[in-house]
């Protein structure tokens, strides 16, 4: 009996010890990875918002210096006596000098932050709303309309997913040339007015977990399937469609491709600051102080939405 | 007999319309936009690799010059040569963390110390901007990294990692393994809480250890995410710019810091003017990498389906 017990006693160890090997290699790993992680994205955005106040006024026209690294590993660096203090200047001066220029025709326009941040707004809203209305509308109709065309349309969705074409930027660009969306919102939005994605599927598992008896109560009582869809389903499947438009906002807001193809008349943040890292000759704490104007909308989003946005990521995962 | 089986034909496609006048109306712009953006964009781009274009005559037909141009390029020009096999490699780089990423959902869905931290943080690079990001990384990160280097292991630089010509693209990859990493840990581990909870508690009962417990329920249950995980990745091979554009813009990149994806998109940049002489020969890349690229992914899939418990069970 004891044996027994002294036997069990030994497994039940040796799996404590198995468990906990496994926990701590798994910790070890993660950890080692996130402080080489941390110590560069950390550094980088903190140096980032403290490089943006440091100002020193001494040397002719106004020189920046941020707190470099080979001082913070060397602090016996001369530099550091040079510090005149933090100022908010280099803010006010990301909108007076941070311009994106336009050459349209014969014409030169000079574009600003503010601007830029419009322009950003305007692309993330016209974008996102595209995408977020065409996905709804098809995912809705399939969900609820289960005939043929649904089956076929959800196919195409997942074959177009599934099934790689490369190469056809050039195609679209002549067609959108063609078509008279070159240089547009109204271009921005018929290019993203597409229902072939994976948020397409992830709206498309929301409708369907509605019960049809909903819209057939609904029949009864005389409405019709405009209303029907406006005032019963759309709103039971919000979280799913503000989530989606919420993800796909940050995704535009971030996008510096499409803008820089199809939309380069109308500078987006993304877009300037896209252009400015590598031909600018601004200084550092004007580029920083643009980037954390362009980061802050996003991370307040953030802020808010944490645990939608997190969750949601599954979305791509959709299993197909 | 047959009059009435015509009107009832008539009566049934009329009742088919009345009864899906409305799925029609919330589908045609979709599926017309889709018409013209996929199905026709694609099959331009198709019938593009066997045209020629010029500012004078504009299109014209030039049968398979293209493809000859392109394997005529791939054998005598750096810059092509270069951008393909760094498609391959970056693809290589990456693909591993995918696999390592699925042990650390393991610890978030499990939990372990510190798991929301850990989260938050990986998910941090999703939502900046990529032109954000590497504009930081360039004028801090990328300097920082170049200090501690020549500074504590003696390893002359050039004062920049990102933009040497030697392997400043190994550096970008490495950026974003950095960057993406977080979406495959948050990916997996949203898979694995879709995991029914009795059976990890009737395991737990069995007495199986954290160990036995990722390897021989939670790895099988999310093996779809990672066949779908992997097919895009694979889709994407030949697609990716890794971010070099905020770093190298259209013209300064050396040759052998191009990927198939980045070429692309600089050659669309520089055509903006209307000039498309070098279309063809993007739209004839494009057909020849799908070619390449298709059947792996179809190969993926049909093996996951096979791998996959869940699939075979069906």
């Amino acid at each position: 009996m004891k044996n027994q017990e002294v036997l069990s006693n030994n497994k039940n160890n040796k799996r404590k010890k198995q468990i906990s090997v496994f926990k701590w290699i798994l910790f070890s790993v993660l950890f080692i990875y996130l402080a080489v992680y941390i110590s560069v994205i950390v550094y980088t955005l903190f140096m980032s918002l403290t490089g943006t106040f440091a100002y020193r006024e001494f040397i002719g026209k106004g020189e920046f210096i941020y707190p470099r690294p080979s001082l913070l590993i060397d602090p016996n660096g001369t530099e550091f006596a040079n510090r005149t203090g933090w100022f908010f200047c280099n803010y006010t001066r990301v909108f007076s000098e941070f311009k994106q220029s336009v050459v349209m025709g014969d014409t030169t326009y000079s574009y600003d932050v503010s601007w830029m941040f419009s322009f950003s707004i305007i692309y993330s809203v016209i974008c996102a709303g595209a995408y977020i209305i065409s996905s709804t509308l098809v995912a809705y109709a399939c969900a609820t309309f289960r005939n043929a065309i649904a089956k076929v349309l959800e196919t195409i969705v997942v074959m177009v997913i599934v099934f790689p074409i490369i190469g056809s930027t050039a195609s679209e660009m002549q067609v959108i040339r063609e078509l008279g969306f070159y240089n547009n919102f109204l271009g921005m939005f018929v290019l993203k007015f597409g229902f072939t994605n994976t948020y397409f599927l992830l709206l498309l598992s929301s409708f369907k977990l509605i019960p049809q008896s909903f819209r057939e109560a609904a029949k009864i009582d005389g409405a019709s399937e405009l209303r029907i869809m406006l005032d019963v389903m759309l709103p039971v499947a919000k979280n799913s469609i503000g989530t989606v438009f919420l993800i796909q906002f940050i995704a535009f807001w971030n996008d510096y491709s499409t803008p820089v193809l199809y939309l380069p008349a109308f500078p987006t943040l993304s877009f300037g600051l896209a252009q400015f890292s590598f031909k600018s000759q601004l200084e550092g704490p004007i580029k920083m102080g643009a980037c954390l104007l362009c980061a802050v909308p996003i991370m307040t989003l953030f802020v808010i939405f944490n645990k939608k946005l997190i969750g949601n990521v599954s979305a791509g995962g959709v299993k197909f | 007999m047959i009059l009435i089986d015509q009107k009832y034909k008539k009566k049934s496609i009329k009742g088919w319309f009345k009864e899906n006048g409305f799925f029609l109306c919330l589908v045609a712009l979709p599926v017309l936009q889709f018409l013209i953006m996929y199905v026709y964009v694609n099959l331009n781009s198709f019938v593009m690799a066997f045209r020629s274009y010029s500012v004078d005559e504009g299109w014209g037909w030039a049968g398979f010059d293209n493809f000859n141009e392109v394997f005529r390029q791939f054998e005598s020009a750096n810059l092509f040569k270069h951008a393909f096999n760094n498609s391959l490699i970056a693809f290589a780089m990456m693909l591993p963390f995918d696999l390592v990423g699925v042990f650390f959902s393991y610890y978030i869905f499990k939990k372990f110390a510190a798991w929301k931290l850990f989260r938050n943080i990986l998910f941090l690079p999703q939502i900046l901007s990529a032109g954000v990001l590497i504009l930081m990384f360039d004028n801090f990160g990328d300097t920082f990294i170049c200090v501690a280097l020549e500074n504590w292991f003696g390893i002359e630089t050039g004062g920049t990692l990102a933009k040497n010509s030697e392997y400043g693209f190994y550096v970008m990859i490495i950026y974003n393994i950095f960057m993406s990493f977080g979406t495959a840990v948050i990916m997996y581990t949203n898979a694995m809480s879709n995991i029914d909870e009795s059976v990890l508690e009737a395991s737990k009962l069995d007495g199986a250890s954290d160990f036995v417990e990722f390897f021989k329920i939670v790895l099988p249950q999310i093996i779809s995410v990672f066949s779908v995980f992997l097919t895009i990745r694979i889709a994407s091979i030949f697609v990716g710019q890794y971010n070099m554009y905020p770093i190298y813009g259209s013209t300064i990149a050396k040759d052998n810091q191009y990927t198939i994806g980045f070429y692309i998109f600089k050659e669309i940049k520089i055509a903006q003017n209307g000039n498309y002489s070098k279309f063809p020969y993007i739209a004839t890349i494009g057909f020849l990498v799908t070619c390449i690229t298709a059947p792996m992914v179809f190969l993926t899939r049909y093996l996951f389906k096979k791998l996959d418990p869940m699939e075979s069970n069906n």
